[in-house]
């Protein structure tokens, strides 16, 4: 059974006045133990949908339609109390620039063992410090550098620091907002593997948030591909690069330079991800698609199911549902 | 790199022996030596991607080529000038011939400036329009070259108006208004939309051969040089470790802190092997620069007198040079089965 499963999800940012729906029905399950990818462009809606499952929207953002079962519980409508059993416990979270969110006048180890602390109402001061430093250590952290302040860390140390705040209340869900995006490809994959190790070690569920599809390649064994607040298209890994259906994620795919292609071959799509304060009529990747026919521009896509593990929302495939391998 | 033919071209860039160092206290002697000791060639039509990680001194060697940071030591010859010999007059010529993108498009411009201001400026400064015609002609063409068309329509709009690919559109038009000889452009589609990179990256090859320019392409991002490189020089901390052709660097690299960095770029293929775990800590955990080859603390293939003797660039093959005490021994297996093909 799948462990989170989420399904017509909606949330809506209230600013100067007018809505903007950052996250439009949005469906998608993750079984036990395994790790999904949720790539977009930048501000495709990604965060929203994490900050979302984390009950972390800000004031003026809130979930308005669907739902989000967590281990068969209703998450919507939850209040602070209830999510705070939730938080950290049940679901832990890296944010996204989370190496440079560390407060900067306390020592590293101290940062780790707080959240430990206000879970585990039971444990004493040195036992939090002590699983701080355990985690640390897991992380691949030297126990010498654990009393450091961050500005002593590099970025990829303050990364791992913020995986082991994000796995200290020992959660079934790690959900992890672009955690390798702003560092150095050699770091990034000592993250990459870290994150693996873990997945394996502790039997981790992982929801990976990025726009990178290298890195989505690497690590996931499913993925979902957001546009413009919208799942145009889901499968496994192999679905998403071997047969991608949407045209958003062939262009997409295509648009990434990719050593098994040559070089010069990759093309971009034309024009820029829209805007959601205005989002397009019909299917949202109309204006860009080259493919594109009349009724695109008008009606929303409904979602085809190619196999029992790939569905994209498109038009073109509307007729032929259910066919194609 | 094909106009080069077989003999030796002279080189458009020559960079000898090049030291840019920073103090960083007031303490005496201690200073970052963010360039260090660095020989580089760039001929004339060519495009030099300039690789390597975040602090490795990419930044810093391309503004002492481009004479915007002082230098040290050493010497960066442009054609046939050495700009520290210049009187201030001929520097400002020179200067013209020399032109940057940098990185980010939505902090490059006053926002209150239109697109033609902005573009039409360096002609202003250079004096190069005498009437308005002759300006606006310029700036339309600069813009319709770089894809913004209608070239009137563009030119009326603002910053603010257009989407981030759109703004790297125009700082390369301004740049380019003065065809230059040489484009020198750091970092510029790190911040754009993947979508968007890849059709500014051609933009960049088409223009160089158009106005048959050298392009000195600084980015990390090692699948980017891959995509449009003739050839790519890898820094790490503040030297040059690895210099060849694209194919070679990237799929034969010969120096180890090349491979490592090779064989961490995750592909686009789920089919692809995952990168073996090979190089330890990283380039911010070093404190001050080893001696030695600066690579020995996080090398895999490390031996005791790689911490002591530094090892110099050189020729491990036709064009190709590595700066590695293992250069004849190292047989490091190639990362990536590349599919042979020309950039542009
Ligand atoms: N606090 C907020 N108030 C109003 N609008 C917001 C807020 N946060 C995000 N948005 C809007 O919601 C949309 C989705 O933003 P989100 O941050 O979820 O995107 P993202 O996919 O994570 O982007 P990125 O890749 O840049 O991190 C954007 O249009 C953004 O402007
Ligand atoms: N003006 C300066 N004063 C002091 N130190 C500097 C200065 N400019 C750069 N440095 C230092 O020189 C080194 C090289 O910096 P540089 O910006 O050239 O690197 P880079 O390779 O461009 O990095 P990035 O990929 O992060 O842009 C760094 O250690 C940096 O902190
Ligand atoms: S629905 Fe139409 S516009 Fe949208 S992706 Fe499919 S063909 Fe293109
Ligand atoms: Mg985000
Ligand atoms: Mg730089």
């Amino acid at each position: 059974m799948a462990l989170l499963s989420i399904s017509s999800l909606t949330v809506e940012y209230q600013r100067a006045g007018r809505t903007i729906r950052a996250v439009d029905d949005v469906s998608f399950e993750i079984e036990t133990g395994t790790v999904v990818g949720l790539v977009g462009e930048s501000g495709s809606g990604k965060s929203t949908l994490a900050l979302s499952l984390m009950g972390l929207l800000p004031r003026n953002g809130a979930v308005t339609g669907g739902s989000i079962l967590f281990d068969g519980a209703e998450m919507t409508g939850l209040d602070e109390p209830e999510w705070r059993t939730v938080r950290g416990r049940r679901m832990g979270m890296v944010f996204q620039g989370a190496m440079n969110s560390m407060n900067p006048v306390r020592r590293v180890i101290d940062q780790v063992a707080e959240p430990i602390l206000t879970h585990e109402t039971d444990m004493t001061k040195a036992d939090a410090a002590d699983r701080a430093g355990e985690l640390l250590s897991l992380v691949g952290i030297p126990a010498d550098r654990h009393p450091a302040y961050p500005y002593e860390y590099s970025g990829g140390m303050r990364q791992r620091a913020g995986i082991a705040m994000a796995l200290s209340g020992r959660p079934a869900v790690l959900i992890a907002d672009e955690p390798v995006t702003a560092l150095d490809v050699i770091v990034q994959a000592r993250i990459l593997q870290l994150l693996e190790d873990l997945q394996e070690a502790l039997d981790l569920t992982i929801l990976f948030i990025t726009h990178d599809l290298g890195v989505v390649a690497r690590l996931c064994d499913r993925v979902v591909v957001l546009y413009a607040a919208r799942s145009v298209e889901e499968g496994t890994v192999e679905d998403i690069y071997d047969r991608p259906k949407h045209p958003y994620t062939r262009a997409l795919l295509e648009s990434v330079p990719n050593f098994s292609r040559g070089r010069g071959k990759s093309h971009g799509i034309p024009g820029a991800p829209p805007s959601l304060m205005d989002p397009p009529a019909g299917c949202r990747f109309h204006p860009r698609c080259p493919r594109a026919m009349d009724i695109c521009t008008s009606v929303s896509p409904a979602r085809s199911r190619f196999t029992a593990t790939q569905t994209a929302a498109c038009h073109l495939y509307e007729e032929e549902a259910g066919g194609d391998g | 790199m094909a106009e080069r033919g077989g003999g030796p071209a002279a080189p458009f860039v020559a960079v000898r022996g090049l030291n840019v160092h920073f103090r960083r206290s007031r303490k005496a002697g201690e200073s970052v030596r963010a360039v260090d000791g660095v020989d580089l060639d760039i001929f004339t039509g060519e495009t030099l991607c300039l690789v390597g990680e975040s602090g490795s001194g990419k930044t810093t060697l391309v503004r002492a080529i481009g004479h915007l940071a002082p230098i040290t030591s050493g010497s960066v010859r442009l054609g046939d000038v050495d700009a520290a010999q210049l009187p201030r007059k001929e520097l400002r010529s020179m200067r013209r011939r020399v032109q940057y993108v940098f990185q980010d498009p939505f902090e490059s411009f006053d926002r209150r400036q239109s697109i033609f201001s902005i573009v039409s400026q360096p002609l202003r400064v250079h004096k190069l329009a005498s009437s308005r015609a002759e300006l606006e002609s310029k700036v339309y063409e600069a813009l319709e070259e770089c894809g913004l068309d209608p070239p009137g329509e563009f030119a009326k709009l603002y910053p603010h108006q257009l989407s981030g690919g759109q703004r790297q559109r125009v700082s390369i038009a301004a740049a380019v208004v003065l065809r230059p000889e040489l484009l020198i452009a750091d970092e510029p589609v790190s911040m754009l939309d993947v979508s968007v990179r890849s059709d500014i990256l051609s933009l960049f090859v088409r223009l160089k051969e158009s106005h048959r320019m050298t392009l000195l392409f600084v980015t990390h991002d090692l699948s980017v040089a891959w995509e449009i490189a003739d050839r790519i020089a890898v820094m790490y901390l503040g030297k040059v470790v690895e210099e060849g052709t694209a194919d070679q660097v990237i799929g034969r690299p010969a120096n180890p802190y090349t491979h490592a960095l090779v064989t961490a770029i995750p592909v686009p293929d789920p089919h692809a092997a995952a990168p073996p775990p090979g190089v330890k800590g990283d380039i911010g955990d070093i404190v001050g620069i080893p001696a030695g080859c600066r690579f020995h603390p996080r090398c895999p293939y490390a031996l005791d007198r790689c911490s002591q003797t530094a090892p110099p660039l050189a020729e491990v093959g036709e064009g190709h040079r590595s700066a590695c005490i293992r250069n004849e021994e190292l047989e490091l297996a190639p990362p990536h089965r590349l599919v042979a093909g020309t950039a542009g």
